[in-house]
């Protein structure tokens, strides 16, 4: 061992024993860049740091509030993406700074979300994980049986019950069905399933293929029994107590993550439908709620509707109208909604990247608009034609996690 | 006045004794049952020696809150209690540190139990690298150096 150091304190410490539980009373105080450090000390506090015990520990702990921001130039020829790390300006929280000491790994989508503390791009061919705390970069197995070039859905959540965090799978195609003609004329139609279009064979029903993995060390897809109606609709789902919830045509459907139940929920009758892209599934008090900001822009007003029972599929609706001094905030620009906060604020991300780039996080609660500017960004990104380029943001203000995904492949 | 309160007697694992207010051994979970448990005059604990109880004590007889006649509070000010707390780890030194985070386990005293470990996690913050966190705690370290090159290499980042 190497005992270079004259500070005395040092060599008094080679005879201590600390034992594990107290060991643990003191990693979780640490910050998740640190504890990075700590791992390479010893076999032992890299399992411990690594152990899912410790990481329930250390949620209870640490937190800090963190945007990321992803940019892509979609030039054909030369495409490149960036992500980004902002945090909180220490003299002025309502701005967030970029923060040029932190590189993340292009996630191979250009849109981000949250989940659960984990970064996780649904739109990319391989979907992946990404864990900013610790850094870990986790693609889901190769052999996932949803890559077949057809409407693909990935929806994520966690159940708090058993601490276990799972993924669906939803690939929407067309059955075929093969022809035969008997002498005598008759016609016989014979399902041959989903899958891609065999040029000779007329185009049947269409069908939604579902599978399951549960997130752990050697995970693999499960399938499960397919349904033939409600598809999925092209936007985010969402995970709030043990289930996941994405909407489809008219309903909303609701997965339990723990028994691997699908049930429908019934839509209310918000503007434009479901398919209406100013409508978001949030979460609302601890319940879903469906947020409609189609009048934002021009009426200053929000619709929002509460699932009040599951049950009975019961919604109520309440109507916010935006205090006359946001109005400004909202009347030139059209937004998108982002995700809620941990104290169940809904972020609004401008449609398109103009300088001064602000976005807005509205307090349902107290109908209260706050604008929260965002400084740092390179100049270039603004220059380019809007057709060129997009972006993605995420915000995230739970604990940090330090969750070992472990190899899923 | 001061001989009304109820005085309670403390004994050490080597037989070194304390007498200290009731007020003060409420600091802690595990004494405070003990005292109304087992109303005796003198208790024993098996746990932990005199030089780690000594300095228990001073920080529970610090930290006590005493309201003294006249309402007027007579314990220290949150500032002040900030001030004397530094100056109470900063001459410790860490074998010290770990004995009193393993009685304050013990005895149950959260304040304690925090200020300790958070000691602790800042003296590891404060490490560069981790042979510097190895050194600094004296832990050996069980990696081949081939182990030590990847487990390095995956978190090259949180050395910045």
């Amino acid at each position: 061992m190497d005992l270079s150091s004259n500070r005395q304190r040092r060599s008094q410490a080679q005879e201590i024993h600390i034992p594990t539980e107290l060991v643990t009373e003191i990693l979780k105080r640490l910050p998740a860049k640190t504890l990075m450090r700590f791992k390479c000390v010893s076999k032992l506090w890299e399992s411990l740091i690594r152990s899912k015990y410790f990481s329930n520990q250390f949620l209870t702990v640490s937190s800090q509030k963190c945007l990321y921001m992803c940019l892509s130039d979609i030039n054909e020829d030369d495409p490149k993406s960036v992500i980004l790390s902002l945090v909180p300006n220490a003299t002025n929280p309502s701005t967030f700074v970029v923060d040029h000491d932190v590189t993340i790994p292009w996630l191979g989508s250009y849109n981000l979300h949250n989940l659960c503390g984990f970064m996780w791009s649904s739109d990319s061919k391989i979907p992946r994980i990404y864990n900013p705390a610790t850094r870990q970069l986790v693609t889901l197995p190769a052999t996932s049986p949803c890559s077949q070039g057809y409407n693909t859905f990935y929806y994520f959540g966690h159940d708090p019950v058993n601490d276990q965090y799972k993924l669906i799978c939803l690939n929407s195609s067309y059955t075929y069905i093969r022809i035969y003609r008997k002498p005598e004329g008759n016609i016989r139609y014979c399902l041959i399933g989903g899958g891609p279009p065999p040029s000779t064979l007329k185009r049947g029903r269409r069908i939604l293929k579902r599978w399951v993995l549960v997130l752990k060390p050697g995970a693999s897809w499960k399938e499960m029994d397919p349904t033939y109606n409600h598809m999925p609709i092209s936007r985010p789902g969402l995970s709030i107590n043990g289930r996941i919830y994405y909407m489809a045509n008219y309903v909303v459907v609701s997965f339990n993550i723990r028994s691997e139940k699908f049930k429908t929920i019934s839509a209310p009758s918000v503007h434009g439908g479901l398919k209406n892209k100013k409508v978001s599934l949030i979460e609302y008090g601890g319940r879903l709620a469906l947020f409609d900001h189609t009048h934002l822009k021009h009426k200053g007003k929000v619709a929002l509707w509460v699932l009040e029972n599951t049950r009975k599929e019961k919604w109520s609706k309440k109507t916010l109208v935006l205090q006359p001094s946001h109005l400004n905030l909202v009347d030139k620009t059209n937004f998108e909604v982002k995700g809620t906060t941990q104290s169940g604020k809904v972020l609004l991300i401008p449609s398109d990247l103009r300088s001064p780039f602000y976005i807005l996080c509205y307090d349902l609660q107290n109908n209260d608009m706050t604008k929260i500017d965002i400084n740092g960004l390179p100049d270039h990104w603004f220059d380019k034609k809007a057709a060129k380029r997009c972006f993605s943001l995420m915000f995230m203000d739970q604990s940090e996690s330090i969750l070992y995904l472990g190899d899923l492949n | 006045m001061e001989n009304e309160k109820k005085m309670i007697t403390l004994k050490s694992s080597d037989d070194v004794t304390f007498e200290v207010e009731e007020a003060v051994v409420l600091e802690s979970q595990f004494l405070s049952h003990l005292v109304q448990d087992c109303p005796a005059p003198e208790h024993k604990i098996k746990e932990v020696t005199g030089k780690i109880l000594s300095k228990v004590v001073e920080y529970c007889e610090k930290h006590v809150v005493v309201v003294v006649d006249g309402g007027d509070s007579s314990s220290s000010s949150g500032d002040d209690l900030k001030k004397w707390d530094d100056k109470f780890i900063k001459e410790m030194d860490l074998s010290t540190v770990y004995d009193l985070i393993a009685a304050a386990n013990y005895l149950n005293i959260q304040a304690l139990l925090d200020l300790m470990c958070q000691r602790v996690a800042d003296v590891i913050t404060a490490c560069k690298d981790h042979k510097e966190i190895r050194e600094t705690l004296g832990i050996v370290s069980d990696y081949t150096a081939e182990e030590e090159a990847e487990v390095l290499k995956e978190n090259e980042w949180a050395f910045d």
